[in-house]
């Protein structure tokens, strides 16, 4: 700034140097090509069999313990996981960013299957608040309706 | 953001103070502050059981202010020169803490009259009075309470249950659920929500003669109750009207000697998720509480807005 005055450019601004920033070129930068298969799956996901099935008890899990198990048998190429007593546990089966076929027989407490992108669940129960929130792909099936036992009273 | 949770056996007795313990454990990530018990034993029906304390708990994370052990037991001097002067006769005396007691009493005259003698001793609340109530409320988990208290063996019908995280009141076991529905024998709510008429409410009902302890937004909902009864309505009849006189997000039980009844308020804010068969009905803030019962498949459903129900044992 201080030799402003005995600048030889033209304007003070591009004496600053405003008008030497090359601005194409940012806009043809290629982030994404659908020919390519490998930009379809997330980095470090796993390619899994749907034949492959599995069943998981998560009656004496927590959360944290019952999400890293699924994914633990992802890893080992299972596309099918049937998660057995999952008793209304909170948060189960979050953050599923594969494709994969899950099965909950049973109900889910709140935030089930929340910020998914892929997978195809089946809920053979319930769910609290907040089921399969911020979901970006993928499929989830609810089969029990909350309301069904209070319709039919009069 | 409070847990509520209640169970009632319908022609059976079980070990409820168990059960309970269990559902409410399940429901501590909704609140650690103060974990309140309201346990129908199975008794002969004869004395009264008087739970009462002396003192607070001044634990840490309390908001109370801590007091000499001697002041407890000056206290309790008192409340036996005062049961002697009422005619009350104690059959049985335990001193579970040295804030908490527990007595066993043969009397048979108004009980408005002796609950109001006996809370003039200053810090002396009594708990719950009744011929099968027994209310046990202090600081911690579920798990924490029960053990302080050996609650675990106690056989009985039904029970309500809180484990409630502070908002509009103070950590110490007078705003702690459940209340006791002052002055009728063996009835108590538990609540989870907001009340915003609180202070309108409150001042009606003093002009009427009844009385608060806390400053606690859902004890007005015992109150409430206790008033309406009192002026001849039934428990069932006393919640519908709760529904549009009391104002706010509540969802709230209640339990009398042989029946258990919840509401939940025409905007249904407050969870609950509900558990019925022919021999238990079990309730609470989330399935996972009726699940610690019943680790089995089962049906649950959400109760609707407004609704009210009650059950028999």
């Amino acid at each position: 700034m201080a030799n402003l005055k005995t600048s030889e450019k033209k304007t003070k601004a591009q004496s600053m140097g405003l008008h030497t920033e090359v601005l194409t070129g940012k806009t043809q930068q290629k982030f994404f090509n659908p020919d390519e298969a490998e930009n379809f799956f997330y980095w470090g996901t796993y390619d899994v069999d749907f034949n492959k099935r599995t069943d998981l008890d998560v009656q004496n899990l927590d959360c944290k313990q019952a999400n890293r198990k699924i994914d633990e048998l992802m890893s080992q190429g299972y596309g099918t996981i049937v998660i057995k007593n999952p008793q209304g546990k909170h948060s189960l089966g979050v953050g599923i960013l594969n494709k994969l076929n899950l099965i909950f027989e049973g109900s889910l407490g709140y935030f089930g299957v929340g910020s998914i992108d892929g997978p195809i669940v089946r809920i053979n129960g319930r769910v609290g608040w907040s089921c399969a929130e911020n979901m970006m792909a993928g499929k989830v099936v609810i089969e029990k309706k909350m309301l069904d036992r209070v319709l039919e009273q009069p | 953001m409070c847990g509520i949770a209640g169970l009632i056996h319908r022609g059976k007795s079980s070990n409820v103070g168990q059960e309970l313990q269990g559902m409410l454990q399940a429901l501590k990530h909704r609140g650690e502050d103060s974990t309140g018990y309201a346990l129908y034993g199975n008794t002969d029906g004869k004395n009264f059981i008087m739970r009462f304390k002396v003192g607070e708990n001044v634990a840490e994370g309390s908001t109370s202010v801590k007091e000499d052990v001697s002041v407890y037991d000056a206290r309790k001097k008192q409340v036996d020169i005062f049961l002697k002067e009422l005619g009350a006769n104690i059959v049985k005396e335990e001193r579970i803490l040295p804030y908490s007691l527990r007595y066993e009493i043969e009397y048979d005259k108004d009980l408005m009259e002796f609950s109001k003698k006996i809370e003039s001793v200053e810090g002396v609340e009594i708990l719950s009075m009744g011929k099968s109530l027994e209310v046990i409320k202090d600081l911690g988990n579920a798990k924490a309470v029960c053990e302080r208290y050996n609650l675990d063996k106690l056989i009985g019908t039904h029970a309500i249950g809180h484990a409630r995280m502070a908002t509009e009141s103070g950590v110490d076991i007078k705003s702690a659920h459940p209340f006791w529905g002052y002055p009728f024998s063996d009835v108590s709510v538990v609540h989870n929500g907001q009340l915003t008429n609180y202070w309108n409410n409150r001042r009606m009902l003093e002009n009427k003669g009844m009385r608060f302890m806390s400053e606690c937004d859902s004890e007005l909902i015992a109150v409430y109750l206790a008033e309406k009864m009192r002026s001849g309505a039934s428990l069932e009849e006393g919640m519908k009207e709760s529904l549009t006189g009391l104002d706010g997000v509540f969802t709230y039980f209640v339990a009398t000697k042989d029946s258990l009844g919840m509401a939940k308020d025409t905007m249904a804010a407050k969870p609950l998720v509900l558990y019925e068969s022919d021999d238990l009905v079990a309730m609470g803030s989330e399935e996972i509480a009726i699940r610690s019962v019943l680790p089995q498949e089962i049906d649950t459903y959400d109760p609707f807005d407004g609704m009210v129900k009650v059950w028999q044992i």
